[in-house]
């Protein structure tokens, strides 16, 4: 096989990567520092805007308590699911696939359903009388979070139910017999053993949450809106074009670094546990 | 250091069928008894009931005079070495080890020296900052030894804890166990298959099948004077004639021949066997069985025949000087004071 | 212990079991709904919304262009990916994770960027029509997917099968077509459909780069919600669920329930 023919094969991904992602990234970055008074000053200028601040603020906020929901409802869920006998646990599993299958504009109308004003939710709590007057659900923050929630806990579960199977019984048992409840277990022998999955899954959501567009459009309408949706505005709605690219780099920058954060902690781990 | 004493020990998962009938055993104060039989006779459920890991359907574990059967694994203050190691991935040798001393809130000082003098008498003083997955086969080992032994247990349990090492390491590390065990003088229950390993290193063996304890005897007991055929298959015995009648006090009937022993006849015997080295090669003669070799390994030492003879097909050791060929003739007599009559 | 009998791991597990499943639940039920916008528990029931779904052009269509587009991204994605996969993981390439890193970037730009850095490259720049944008824009998002799962199973193949097969006197690229491809014909249907569901559920791309002319299903349920709150996205939505569902069980047949299972660590 001579050398040109080993390239050739390469030669269609690499140039559709280049040309179809890369460049057009580049298109829309160069001019965020060539059309200010100086590199900076579109940048600066977005990040002294008390409503932008605000708009980075609500974005990290979201996907960090995403995450942080996601792993507490999908650690013991995934515990409970891979405890299961084989033929439940592929039951189960399909259950938790379907929704990540399911559009996203489905799984999120679902909520709008329960969050409207008069959605299942508020007519269940004055059914109840423990509300008097409809509470405002939807098109709030917490609209937005619970949304992604729905959206990223699949993935979670899946992640970590994969790690929890592969857990070794006898080394729970072990710490057992040298005197540990369940819940000591818990914490001092199967989180830490887990600890490299729950990043693993920690980043899919934190990623997915940061940069989602889909549920913050329609659970958090246009008061509250986050970095996605403030691009297809600054875009679309209002055509400030180089100011929808600004928040597409700073969106760009800030979910690699966290990104990079949270990949750094995870190798750092898989070195102390995986030296075979 | 204790005794331990099991009590008519039954266990039946969900509606299937019962895995231990009515198991009782007595260990006495610093033995080392193993459990033996093939799998699925019961002897790690056993293990893991005395644990606490399992939950006995009836019966009643005692440590000393302390009745444990109730008792959570956590609070049982026993010690477990698992086939697997089950080292924790994410602790170091020392924390591994120190792991049963902080539960139990030993002081961090006390905490220190004890670990460090187990590492110490298990020859770990240099992996203490290693992690598990760092180490060779045979040092996991001495870790998950370390890590039981290290908290004083009342009891030591070892399931199967050889199982995993080659042939070589497996010697040397039956070895160090037993050494610890006297040293310590820790009343120890050893779960094995392996026959050789248990009697290497036990006070006493209890060997089961079909969650029955089969016999429960020193290890010579069990090796000269098996109780059953069950135990005597285990441990070795090839040959099993069936007894058709006694021909007169000291003589059974097999076949059409009559077997002569040297224990007084029994009504109720069933089988006679001899294991395959103890059948005598000799001349042609009278009173001399012959048979026609169907069969012939070598075992390094010897050569190992299947015979076709008068009392059916039996395996017979012959000396490695004088092989005799497939489809020859061999001679033998079957020495008195080596067969060995079994009730069942 | 901590096994499946664990109560406080039981209560968790059934409640969000639940809340995963229940929420899709109550739209199947709204969308059987007599009332004109949507209630729950529902007065009567009828199945008007689902005809009013063939009322709407922007959903048919809708579903066309997207069900063309998903098959023609995912098959794009396996030609151009599969041979760069093969090169990468048979030839000694210089600089391989260069190349593995660029080839997985798309992962790492948030989707709604791709598709604003595609609509001013490619239509405003380049005045490329909105349809075959629309399939770059989607031919980008299921590349990594062709890249990840391709690679992963190459690995696992013994390259001594290739081998032994030129031995007995089989060129490369036949025994390419021969040997390698049957052995990494799962996570190719894997990818595949992979590829295709993300692509037919995909909103961030297709929304800048689709207009009055060149509808996709997801974006003009998005702005039919815009303007409306009645069952009839109810109704739509059942439908995408049973589609789902087709598309696992036609998974389950062709690649069993095993890949199920590991499929979704990857979506």
């Amino acid at each position: 096989m001579s050398k040109a023919n080993r390239f050739f094969l390469l030669i269609p991904a690499t140039l559709g990567i280049l040309v179809f992602a890369l460049f057009p990234l580049l298109q829309i970055a160069i001019p965020t520092v060539t059309s200010g008074a100086n590199p900076i000053a579109l940048y600066s200028q977005f990040l002294q805007s008390h409503y932008d601040l605000q708009v980075i603020f609500r974005t990290l906020t979201i996907a960090v308590i995403t995450t942080l929901v996601t792993v507490l409802l999908g650690l013991p869920t995934a515990l409970w699911i891979s405890r299961q006998t084989t033929a439940w646990r592929q039951v189960l599993s399909v259950i938790i696939l379907f929704p990540i299958l399911t559009n996203a504009v489905v799984r999120n109308f679902a909520w709008i359903i329960i969050l409207g004003k008069n959605g299942v939710l508020n007519n269940l709590l004055q059914g109840l009388h423990l509300i008097s007057a409809p509470l405002t659900l939807l098109y709030t923050d917490s609209a937005i979070v619970i949304g992604s929630v729905y959206l990223f806990l699949p993935i979670m579960i899946t992640t970590l139910v994969d790690s929890a199977n592969g857990l070794n019984p006898e080394i729970e048992e072990a710490a057992a017999v040298l005197g540990s409840r369940p819940f000591t277990v818990l914490r001092e022998i199967i989180l830490p053993q887990m600890a490299p999955a729950i990043l693993t899954g920690a980043i899919l959501v934190f990623a997915g949450a940061m940069t989602a567009y889909t549920t913050p459009q329609l659970l958090g309408g246009n008061r509250h809106l986050v970095m996605s949706t403030l691009i297809y505005q600054q875009a679309m709605t209002l055509g400030n074009w180089t100011t929808a690219s600004v928040v597409a780099i700073v969106l760009i920058g800030l979910s690699l670094l966290v990104l990079g954060l949270l990949r750094w902690y995870t190798g750092r781990l898989d070195r102390r546990v995986q030296h075979a | 250091m204790a005794r331990l004493t099991l009590e008519n020990l039954a266990m039946t998962y969900g509606h299937g069928d019962p895995v231990l009938h009515d198991l009782s055993l007595a260990v006495a104060d610093g033995q080392l008894v193993s459990l033996l039989g093939p799998s699925g006779s019961g002897k790690t459920t056993t293990l893991r009931i005395i644990a606490g890991l399992l939950q006995q359907t009836s019966g009643t574990i005692k440590v000393d005079d302390d009745d444990i059967s109730r008792v959570p694994v956590y609070k049982r203050g026993l010690s477990m070495v698992f086939q697997s190691y089950a080292l924790f991935p994410h602790l170091t040798v020392f924390a591994n080890v120190a792991y049963g001393l902080k539960r139990q809130r030993i002081s961090k000082a006390e905490t220190t020296q004890r670990v460090t003098a187990m590492l110490a008498t298990t020859g770990l003083n240099d992996l203490a900052e290693r992690y598990p997955q760092e180490l060779s086969g045979g040092q996991q080992q001495r870790v998950a030894l370390a890590r039981a032994l290290v908290v004083d247990p009342r009891l030591l349990l070892l399931d199967e804890p050889l199982s995993n090492l080659d042939a070589k390491l497996r010697v040397s590390m039956r070895e160090e166990i037993r050494r610890l065990q006297l040293q310590l003088h820790t009343t120890t229950i050893f779960v094995t298959h392996d026959q050789e390993e248990c009697f290497a290193i036990s006070d006493k063996v209890a060997v089961l099948n079909q969650g029955k304890i089969e016999q429960y005897a020193a290890p010579e007991e069990i090796y000269h004077h098996p109780a059953t055929e069950f135990v005597a298959r285990f441990i070795g015995f090839e040959n099993f004639l069936p007894v058709n009648g006694t021909v007169a006090d000291h003589a059974y009937r097999v076949g059409d021949q009559t077997v002569r022993v040297n224990v007084a006849t029994d009504g109720a015997a069933k089988v006679l066997t001899i294991r395959p080295n103890q059948i005598r090669l000799v001349p042609e003669g009278p009173e001399v069985l012959s048979g026609q070799v169907t069969i012939r390994t070598y075992l390094g030492s010897a050569y190992r025949y299947t015979v076709d003879s008068p009392l059916g097909a039996l395996q017979i050791d012959g000396p490695t000087e004088a092989p005799v060929a497939v489809g020859a003739p061999l001679h033998f007599t079957l020495p008195a004071e080596h067969l060995l009559p079994l009730e069942a | 212990m901590l096994d499946r009998h664990n109560r406080v791991l039981q209560i968790i597990g059934v409640i969000v079991l639940a809340l995963l499943i229940l929420p899709l639940g109550i739209v199947v039920v709204t969308s059987f709904g007599t009332e004109a916008t949507i209630s729950f528990p529902i007065k009567g029931f009828t199945l008007a919304w689902y005809a009013n779904i063939w009322t709407q052009p922007a959903f048919v269509s809708g579903f066309q262009s997207s069900l063309t587009i998903a098959l023609l991204a995912s098959l794009l994605a396996l030609l151009i990916g599969v041979p760069a996969v093969y090169a990468l993981t048979r030839f000694n390439i210089p600089k391989q994770g260069w190349f593995q890193t660029l080839f997985l970037s798309p992962t790492l730009i948030p989707e709604i960027v791709i598709g604003f850095a595609l609509y001013q490259t490619l239509v405003i720049s380049w005045r490329l029509p909105l349809w075959p944008s629309l399939l770059i824009g989607h031919l980008l998002l299921c590349l990594p997917y062709v890249i990840r799962l391709v690679t992963s199973s190459m690995l696992h193949l013994d390259p001594h099968i290739e081998e032994a097969a030129w031995t007995l006197g089989t060129s490369r690229p036949h025994a390419f077509f021969t040997i390698v491809l049957p052995n990494i014909r799962t996570s190719i249907v894997a990818a595949f459909m992979l590829c295709f569901i993300n692509s037919f559920n995909n909103i961030p791309i297709s929304l800048f780069l689709n207009g009055p002319s060149q509808n996709m299903l997801p974006t003009a349920i998005l702005n039919y919600l815009q303007n409306n709150y009645d069952p009839t996205v109810s109704a739509l939505s059942v439908l995408l669920m049973l589609f789902t569902a087709a598309l696992m069980i036609l998974m389950e047949r062709l690649l069993g329930v095993g890949a199920l299972t590991t499929t979704g660590t990857n979506a």
